[in-house]
C-alpha cells in the first residue's frame, strides 16, 4: 500500500469524471487530495456523458478515474474494454459479489433503492392519493404529473427499463412503459431531475432514486415530499468507481480506488446529503436513510448480467415503442438532452 | 508626387521610432493570434476535411432539422426583441428629453439603466422563471396558476427585451437631445398637433438612429448565450446549439461550421450597422439643440406617459430585487419564511465560494487594465498616427464586436486546443487562466477602443506635435502628453472592461477548465440544475462586487481624473464650430 502511495505521489496529479451528486463528487476529491497531497481536479458529468466521452477518446482518456453513477455505462464501455482492470486490497471489505465486476473493471461503491417521490401538498390539492406501485401510475387521473429520466441519458432510467423487463417480463415490460408514457410529462436528461423539482410542485410524481428525495427532504428543507417504496418490490442501483484504460495517471488512480473503498471516502457522503447505502463492511451506514423506512436488502434478484448484456437493445425497443404508439420521441422539451 | 513624398516621409519617421513600431508589431500579432486566426481557423475547420475543400461539414449540418430550427428561432426572438426594444428604449427616451416628469421618475430610468450593465447576464431569466415560472411566487404562490410555463419563446423575448431596451434608451436619448426644437416648434406654430409633429417631424429625423438601435439589439439578442441556455427549455437558439453540440455531442467540427454560419449573420448585419446606419445617423443628428427645448407640461400627456414608465421601471426594478430575495428563502418553492442566510453560507462553505470570488476578481483585474491600455494605443494610432496596417488595426480590433462570444470560444478551443495550427506552438495557454484573460480583453476591447477614439478626437494634434519638437520619444509622449489627456476615458474603459469581465460568461464557459472557479460560471450551473437559491446567492454577491467597485472607480474618476472646469467649455466649443459648419454646408 504505502508504495502505491509513494509512487501516486510522485504522479503528483489526478483528473476525476464523476456522475454523482456534485457535492459528494467534490467532496471526496478534497479529501482525498488533502489525503495524499495529489493535486485532484474533477468535472461533474452524467454516466452517458461520461460513456460518449470516453467512447470519442478511445484509449486517450482526458481523465484517470470514472467516480458514481450507475453500473450499466460502465459495464458497456468495460465490454468495449475501456476501463483498465485492478485487484483493489480494499475490495475485501465489499460486502457482495454483485457490487464488483467480475474481471475487477469496476468497484462498488453505494448502492440505491429506486421509487417513488411525490408531492403531498400537490396531491392533496388535487385530491389525489399517492402511488403505492408500479401499475398505479398508469392511472389515468396521473396524467401530466409524473417525471422520469430519459432513457437516453441516464443510467436512472436504464435500471427502470431492466426492472420493469425482469418484473413484468420482455413485451409486457415495454408495454408498461408505453402506457406510463402516457402519464408522464417530463423525461429528465440526469436522474436525480424529478426528485429535484419534487419540492417546488413542478413535478407532483417523480420517478428516482429515494436518497435523491432524502436530500431534497434534509439538506433542502422540502417538508412536502414523500417517499414511496413500491409495494410489489422494486430494484436497486450499484454506484462504482473505475480506472479508464490509457489514464495518465495509473498509480494515483489504482490509489483512487483504494481510497474510494475506505471510510475515510464513503462516510462523509452523508455530510454532504447523498444518503446511499454503502457497500463496505467497515463503512457507516447512513441512519438518515433507514430512518425514512429504506432497506437495502429489501429488494428484488436483480440481473445483472441480462442488463448489462441487453440494455442497449432495450433502450432501442422502448424508444421505438413510444414512437410507434404516437410518442414524440424527439421533441427536447419532454425528452430532455440538455 | 507630393502625396507619395509626404507619404515616404512619414514612414521614415515611423520607422525611426523603434518603439512605436514594436508597438505596432506586437498589437499586429496580438490582434491576428486572438481575433483573426481563431475566426479563420472556425472557417478552415469547416471548409477543409482532411483532404482537402469540402463542403461536408456544412452538408453535415445543414440536414439537421435542429439547426434549421435554431437559425429560424434565433432570429425570430432577433426581430422582435430588437423592435419591442426599440420601442421601449424609444418611450424611455422621449419620455426623459421631452415630457416634464417628477424628479423620482429620472432617478429609477437611472437605475434601470444601470441596472443590466453591472448584472450578470442571465439575473433576469432567472427571477422571470422565479416570480412567474411554474412554481413562481407571483404566479402559483399569489395567483394560484399552476401550470404557467415560461420556458421557450416569450420567455427569451421578455428578458432579453429587459435586458436590451436600455441600451436603446440611452443610444436614443442622446439622439433626441441633439434634435434641434425650432424645427419641432415650427410645426407647432403652423398648428400641427403633438401627434402630427412627432410622427412627420420628430420620427423621420430619428429614423435612422432607431433603425441603428434595431440591428444593435437585434445583434445582441442573437449573440446571447446565458439568457436562452436559462430559459430557453427545449427552444434552441443558436449560440445554445453551438454550446450543446460541443458539450453535449463533442462533435467539433459541426460546432465550428455552426459558428461561422452565426458569425456571418453577426456580421452581415454588423456591417449594415456601422457602416450604412450610424454613417446616417450622424448625417442627420450631430452637433448639439442650440437651446433648451420646453418641455411637454400638458397634464393629458404627461400623467399617462409617466405613469406608464414608472410602472414599467419599477417592474423592470422588482425583476432585479428578485435575486437577493430571492437568496434569502429557506426552501424555495415550498417555504418563504423565515428569511435565512444559509445559502450566503453554504455558498462559502460547500461551493468554492471564496475561490470563485477570488478567481473572477483576480483574473478580471488583470484584464481590465490590458484591455484600457491596449484600447487607448489603438485608438491613438488610429486617430493620431499615420501608417500602412492603421486600417487592419482599426477594421479588427472593431472586428471583435460583431462577434459573439460562443463563435469566440469555439474558435479558440479549435484554435489551441492543440497548439496554433495543431502544432502544439502556445498549446499550454488552452486551459489555463491565462487564455481566460486574454478572451476578457478581446470581448471588451471593442467598446474601450471606440470611447478612446471619440476622447482622441477632440484633442488637437498640435499639442503632442510640440512635445515631439522638444524632443520626446513616442512613448514619452504617449505617456505624459495623451493619456493624461484622456485619462477619463482610459479609467471608464477601465471600469467597463473590469465589469464586461466579471460578468462574462459566453465565450469563457467554453473554454473554462475545473481548476478555475468563475462566479458567472457556477450561476449557470446552479441556475440549470433548479439550485435557483444557490445561484442567487451568487448572482447577489456578484452584483455587489460589480457596483461597488463600479462606484469605487467612480470616486476615483472624481478625484483623479481631468480637472471638471476646463473640459465642458472645450467640448462646448468644439461641438458649435461644428454646428456652424453643418449650417453653412445646409445655407
Amino acid at each position: 500500500m504505502q508504495e502505491l502511495i509513494d509512487a501516486a505521489k510522485a504522479e503528483g496529479e489526478l483528473v476525476v469524471y464523476g456522475s454523482c451528486e456534485e457535492d459528494y463528487l467534490s467532496a471526496a476529491c478534497a479529501k482525498f487530495e488533502q489525503l495524499y497531497g495529489i493535486k485532484t481536479t474533477f468535472q461533474r458529468l452524467s454516466t452517458g456523458e461520461v460513456q460518449a466521452k470516453i467512447e470519442e477518446e478511445n484509449g486517450n482518456p482526458s481523465a484517470d478515474v470514472w467516480f458514481g453513477g450507475t453500473t450499466d455505462p460502465y459495464n458497456v464501455v468495460a465490454a468495449e474494454g475501456l476501463l483498465d482492470p485492478y485487484e483493489a486490497i480494499n475490495a475485501s471489505h465489499i460486502t457482495k459479489d454483485v457490487y464488483k465486476h467480475a474481471d475487477n473493471m469496476w468497484h462498488g461503491i453505494y448502492t440505491g433503492i429506486l421509487g417513488f417521490m411525490v408531492n403531498k401538498d400537490e396531491l392533496d390539492r388535487m385530491g389525489l392519493e399517492a402511488p403505492q406501485d408500479w401499475p398505479d401510475l398508469l392511472k389515468p387521473e396521473y396524467k401530466g404529473l409524473i417525471w422520469l429520466s430519459n432513457y437516453n441519458t441516464a443510467g436512472t432510467a436504464k435500471l427502470v427499463i431492466n426492472t420493469m423487463i425482469q418484473k413484468y417480463g420482455h413485451d409486457e415490460g415495454i408495454q408498461y412503459l408505453v402506457d406510463l408514457d402516457k402519464n408522464i410529462e417530463v423525461y429528465t436528461k440526469s436522474g436525480s431531475g424529478p426528485s429535484k423539482n419534487v419540492g417546488t410542485g413542478e413535478c407532483t410524481i417523480g420517478i428516482g432514486f429515494l436518497h435523491d428525495g432524502i436530500t431534497q427532504i434534509l439538506d433542502n428543507g422540502y417538508g412536502n415530499i414523500e417517499l414511496i417504496i413500491p409495494s410489489s418490490g422494486t430494484s436497486c442501483e450499484i454506484g462504482a468507481t473505475a480506472i479508464f484504460k490509457g489514464a495518465k495517471h495509473p498509480n494515483a488512480a489504482k490509489l483512487w480506488i483504494e481510497y474510494a473503498l475506505s471510510p475515510d471516502c464513503v462516510n462523509q457522503a452523508d455530510e454532504v446529503g447523498s444518503y446511499q447505502f454503502l457497500v463496505l463492511d467497515n463503512a457507516e451506514q447512513p441512519q438518515a436513510a433507514y430512518d425514512f423506512g429504506l432497506d437495502p436488502n429489501n429488494v428484488m434478484d436483480y440481473d445483472f448480467e441480462d442488463a448489462t448484456k441487453n440494455i442497449g437493445t432495450y433502450v432501442e425497443e422502448v424508444m421505438t415503442a413510444l414512437a410507434n404508439a404516437g410518442a414524440n420521441t424527439g421533441d427536447t422539451g419532454r425528452f430532455q438532452t440538455e | 508626387m507630393a502625396k507619395s513624398q509626404s507619404a515616404a516621409l512619414d514612414r521614415k519617421k515611423l520607422m525611426a521610432d523603434p518603439i512605436m513600431v514594436g508597438t505596432i508589431i506586437v498589437l499586429i500579432a496580438f490582434l491576428t493570434l486572438f481575433i483573426l486566426y481563431p475566426l479563420a481557423i472556425l472557417l478552415v475547420d469547416s471548409f477543409y476535411g482532411g483532404t482537402g475543400f469540402t463542403l461536408d461539414t456544412f452538408k453535415r449540418i445543414m440536414a439537421m432539422p435542429t439547426f434549421i430550427t435554431a437559425i429560424g428561432n434565433t432570429l425570430k426572438v432577433g426581430f422582435l426583441v430588437g423592435i419591442l426594444s426599440t420601442i421601449v428604449g424609444l418611450l424611455f427616451a422621449y419620455v426623459e428629453v421631452y415630457v416634464k416628469m417628477w424628479r423620482f421618475v429620472g432617478g429609477l430610468f437611472k437605475v434601470v439603466s444601470m441596472l443590466p450593465v453591472v448584472s450578470p447576464p442571465f439575473v433576469l431569466s432567472l427571477s422571470m422563471i422565479m416570480l412567474f415560472g411554474k412554481a413562481g411566487i407571483i404566479t402559483r404562490q399569489w395567483l394560484k396558476i399552476y401550470d404557467n410555463s415560461v420556458y421557450g419563446f416569450w420567455g427569451i423575448v421578455i428578458v432579453q427585451t429587459l435586458t436590451f431596451f436600455p441600451v436603446c434608451y440611452m443610444m436614443l436619448k442622446g439622439l433626441l437631445k441633439n434634435i434641434d426644437p425650432s424645427l419641432e416648434e415650427a410645426a407647432r406654430d403652423m398648428g400641427a398637433s403633438r401627434w402630427k409633429v412627432f410622427a412627420t417631424v420628430t420620427f423621420p429625423l430619428l429614423l435612422p438612429g432607431l433603425g441603428n438601435a434595431f440591428l444593435v439589439t437585434f445583434i445582441e439578442s442573437i449573440a446571447d448565450f446565458a439568457n436562452p441556455m436559462i430559459i430557453g427549455g427545449s427552444y434552441d437558439t443558436l449560440a445554445t446549439t453551438i454550446y450543446l453540440q460541443i458539450t453535449g455531442a463533442y462533435d467539433k467540427e459541426g460546432a465550428a461550421a455552426m459558428a461561422v454560419v452565426l458569425l456571418c449573420i453577426t456580421l452581415g448585419m454588423f456591417i449594415v450597422q456601422k457602416y450604412y446606419l450610424e454613417a446616417k445617423t450622424a448625417a442627420t443628428l450631430t452637433g448639439k439643440a442650440s437651446r433648451g427645448r420646453m418641455l411637454i407640461e400638458d397634464r393629458s400627456v404627461t400623467i399617462p406617459l409617466t405613469i406608464l414608465c414608472s410602472l414599467a421601471t419599477l417592474f423592470v426594478i422588482m425583476m432585479y430585487a428578485c435575486v437577493p430575495i430571492g437568496a434569502l428563502f429557506p426552501t424555495w418553492g415550498y417555504k418563504f419564511r423565515p428569511l435565512t442566510f444559509k445559502w450566503f453560507g453554504q455558498v462559502f462553505s460547500r461551493y468554492h465560494g471564496l475561490q470563485a470570488f477570488r478567481d473572477s476578481f483576480v483574473l478580471s483585474l488583470i484584464a481590465a487594465p490590458i484591455t484600457a491600455l491596449l484600447s487607448m494605443i489603438i485608438s491613438y494610432l488610429v486617430v493620431k498616427r499615420n501608417f500602412r496596417s492603421k486600417g487592419f488595426i482599426e477594421a479588427v480590433s472593431m472586428l471583435a464586436m460583431a462577434v459573439p462570444g460562443t463563435v469566440l470560444g469555439v474558435g479558440y478551443i479549435r484554435g489551441f486546443s492543440g497548439g496554433v495550427f495543431h502544432t502544439g506552438f502556445l498549446q499550454s495557454l488552452y486551459g489555463s487562466a491565462a487564455i481566460l484573460i486574454i478572451v476578457f480583453i478581446v470581448r471588451s476591447l471593442p467598446t474601450g477602443t471606440r470611447s478612446g477614439i471619440s476622447a482622441l478626437r477632440q484633442i488637437d494634434k498640435s499639442i503632442e506635435e510640440s512635445a515631439y519638437d522638444m524632443g520626446a520619444d513616442s512613448f514619452k509622449v504617449f505617456m505624459t502628453v495623451t493619456l493624461p489627456l484622456i485619462k477619463d476615458s482610459f479609467l471608464s474603459g477601465l471600469v467597463t472592461a473590469f465589469v464586461r469581465s466579471i460578468t462574462a460568461i459566453s465565450a469563457i464557459i467554453l473554454l473554462v477548465t475545473p481548476s478555475v472557479y468563475l462566479i458567472t460560471v457556477q450561476i449557470n450551473e446552479f441556475a440549470e440544475k433548479g439550485a435557483y437559491s444557490i445561484a442567487c446567492a451568487f448572482a447577489t454577491i456578484l452584483i455587489l462586487i460589480t457596483y461597488g467597485s463600479v462606484l469605487l472607480m467612480n470616486l476615483f474618476i472624481k478625484y483623479f481624473g481631468t480637472s471638471r472646469k476646463l473640459k465642458p467649455e472645450k467640448v462646448k466649443k468644439a461641438k458649435i464650430k461644428r454646428i456652424d459648419i453643418r449650417v453653412v454646408k445646409e445655407g
